[in-house]
């Protein structure tokens, strides 16, 4: 019987062993946990998380209804303020920009925030002007380094792109058919992926407008993608949370390796549900089944 | 077994002059006439009972018995040339190499699990009336058929058979003679007035008529699929559908939620209140992703088993309980709504409690779980913001080792937090 690499990775983390490291040397090891907040209060299955290469961390405590800022200096996290806003209920996915400010997906309000650094609200994502369907409902999204704004409306199953002004700029259908998209990732550079986890395959929009699926399903690494990113180094990052781990893959869609796998221990995940690259090599996962944020530096 | 094939091919073999076996594959025995089946009545003497049922297999009733069995010796059960339904395939060619869909047992070769070797009462050499033996795995479907208020006629006059070809078929899914609405339409003239006004001149004859109308028989009208949607009871389709008109016959007259909302604005109002959404729900689809629009054998209108309806994006969760050890009830009966919200929650995994304990405790007492302390306070000591629960030694949906712990050994699992036991 052939064992997937998903599961041995998952096994891996069980035991007490590290998961197949392929990923091109790739490889994350545990450098900080955050499991309270200033005051000492416990997260509660955090869902979002944002970084920036300052050292600025922004969770989104989901279940407690909150934001909660953190540095990362020397391998050393000190918590920062609280944030509680009426428009974020139940933050869900979080993205800092260049300026510290913070875009966050709410899952009740089922919208998208500007929250300034100091904490304050700073405005809602104006959707009401984007053409083309009635609902529009926001379950990911990519905020990428030109500020542009890009939202998975899955009422709408396609994608809604705004400039750093918050003005809508275009919406790009996803292909018809059964598909369920889950996730999103501008890398800046004007390539956009999408994740469908039904096929369990990546897709990118070519020039033309077209969504062409990236390389081979990758159904036999990864179980259901729930968060997509990428580095610098064109590597794309899928948080696999079923599967609990991270799957890295090439560009081109070539399966590279996973990383993590299922534990309660520090340096294992349990339903992880986002993860930010700080582009110092520091991995920030959201994760949730444990309560928890765990960073890891990636070699 | 096709009987008319049968007869041909024996009227076939008989203008040749050759003998059954003959036209088989002959072995090389120098046999005399009467060695062919003659001469195995004098110890078989029961088969000459056999002969008198109104239906004989050809080569008996050619006296033949060496048609499937050898006379001296053999490697299979009964002195059969080949094993089971192989040896019935030197002859029935069942199974197109090129086919739509095909029949389990044929497959298998088990042709003895619907045919009798020898003799028989019913055609075809079937062990039993059509509808009885389909019955035997298919129950439910028997059962609609002939206990319906509103029977299929021809399902209950002529048997399955007047529309699944019951070994293979080569031109459609479900065995069936001819893809839907082809096979219908056979019978129910689309261009006849009535057939148009029953389906309220909206143009239905290229529609898959088996996504409304139940083509074994049904406790609605017009054979409906028992869960109707209302306004099709009511034969209201304006409520969703624009007007009948050229170019576009059946649009309906919203998209998605939108459509639906019309209706049920309140249901989906409660829905979007919630923390969090299953995605489903909101995408362009949405409620028909799991729902019938219009009508479904299943309550309340779902697009088939809750299984294969939620199996439709969770494969990998179905490929983990099918791996599993030990099959956990819910999720092996298809009920994952026990524990799941399918449409909206508050909780994590869209759970329809608060806690793992509450979720669990609707069916297991765990007050009575004698082997370890949980709930309440008792911090995990892998992880200070996990309390113990059921789900800190178990995985709900499955695991390769027994009890549906994450680790092979009982051992093993404890010493995860029982670290000074290890050794």
């Amino acid at each position: 019987m052939r064992i997937r690499p998903h599961i041995l990775a998952a096994l891996a983390g069980l035991l007490g062993t590290s998961a197949p490291a392929a990923a091109g040397a790739l490889s994350f090891t545990p450098v900080a946990v955050i499991v309270v907040d200033k005051k000492g209060a416990r997260l509660a299955a955090p869902e979002g998380v944002g970084c920036d290469a300052a050292g600025n961390i922004l969770v989104a405590d989901t279940q407690n209804g909150r934001l909660l800022r953190y540095t990362l200096k020397n391998g050393v996290v000190t918590a920062g303020v609280e944030i509680k806003l009426a428009e974020l209920p139940y933050p869900r996915q979080v993205a800092l920009d260049d300026h510290g400010d913070a875009v966050v997906l709410d899952g009740k309000t089922h919208k998208l925030v500007r929250v300034g650094a100091d904490g304050t609200f700073k405005g809602a994502l104006d959707m009401k002007r984007v053409p083309g369907s009635p609902i529009i409902l926001p379950v990911a999204f990519s905020l990428d380094a030109t500020g542009s704004l890009y939202v998975l409306d899955s009422a709408g199953n396609r994608v809604v792109a705004f400039d750093g002004t918050g003005a809508f700029t275009r919406a790009v259908p996803f292909p018809k058919g059964p598909g369920l998209f889950t996730a999103i990732y501008s890398d800046g550079k004007g390539a956009l992926y999408a994740a469908e986890a039904k096929t369990v395959a990546l897709f990118r929009l070519d020039p033309e407008g077209v969504w062409a699926q990236v390389g081979d399903s990758l159904s036999g690494y990864l179980s259901f993608p729930a968060h997509l990113t990428g580095d610098a180094a064109g590597r794309l990052f899928v948080v696999d949370q079923h599967g609990h781990g991270v799957a890295v893959v090439n560009h081109d869609g070539s399966f590279m390796g996973r990383q993590l796998g299922l534990g309660w221990v520090e340096g294992l995940v349990y339903y992880p549900t986002e993860i930010c690259l700080d582009g110092k090599g520091n991995v920030v996962v959201a994760d949730r089944g444990n309560n928890r944020v765990q960073i890891f530096a990636s070699h | 077994m096709n009987h008319t094939r049968l007869q041909c091919a024996a009227l076939l073999v008989a203008a040749l002059g050759l003998s059954w076996h003959d036209a088989v594959a002959a072995p090389k025995f120098n046999l005399r006439p009467e060695g062919k089946g003659k001469v195995c009545l004098t110890c078989h003497s029961d088969v000459e009972t056999l002969l008198k049922k109104p239906v004989v297999h050809t080569p008996i009733k050619r006296g033949e018995c060496i048609g499937c069995h050898s006379p001296h010796a053999a490697t299979t059960r009964n002195l059969l040339w080949e094993d089971g339904g192989a040896v019935c395939g030197r002859c029935h060619q069942m199974v197109p190499k090129e086919r739509a869909s095909a029949h389990a047992p044929v497959l298998e070769r088990a042709c003895q699990k619907c045919h009798l070797p020898h003799a028989g009462d019913q055609p075809d050499l079937l062990t039993k009336p059509m509808l009885d033996l389909c019955a035997d795995c298919h129950p439910r479907i028997t059962e609609a058929a002939t206990t319906a208020r509103r029977k299929h006629r021809p399902v209950v006059d002529q048997g399955c058979t007047v529309c699944h070809d019951p070994h293979a078929s080569t031109k459609a899914g479900a065995l069936l003679k001819q893809a839907v609405p082809g096979l219908c339409v056979g019978c129910h003239k689309a261009e006849r007035p009535g057939f148009a006004k029953k389906h309220m001149d909206y143009p239905v004859a290229k529609s898959r008529c088996t996504s409304c109308h139940d083509p074994h028989g049904s406790n609605q009208p017009g054979m409906l699929y028992n869960d109707v949607h209302q306004p099709v009871a009511k034969h209201n389709c304006a409520q969703c559908h624009g007007p009948p008109v050229a170019g576009k016959p059946v649009e309906p007259k919203k998209t998605g939620l939108a459509l639906c909302q019309t209706c049920h604005a309140d249901l989906i109002g409660k829905m979007l209140a919630k923390n969090r959404l299953h995605r489903p729900v909101a995408n362009a689809t949405a409620c028909l992703n799991c729902h019938a629009a219009h009508a479904s054998s299943r309550k309340p209108l779902l697009q088939g088993e809750l299984k294969s309806v939620c199996g439709e994006c969770h494969r990998d969760t179905l490929a983990r309980q099918a791996a599993s050890v030990t099959k956990h009830p819910p999720i092996r009966d298809g009920e994952c709504v026990k524990c799941h919200d399918p449409h909206t929650g508050d909780e994590p995994l869209l759970f329809k409690r608060a806690t793992d304990i509450e979720v669990c405790g609707v069916c297991h007492s765990w007050k009575e779980h004698q082997s370890h302390p949980i709930g309440g306070s008792r911090r995990d000591p892998r992880n200070p913001n996990l309390t113990l629960n059921c789900l800190s030694c178990h995985r709900a949906h499955g695991t390769e080792y027994k009890n549906m712990f994450p680790y092979p050994t009982t051992t093993t699992l404890c010493t995860q937090c029982h670290v000074e036991q290890r050794r």
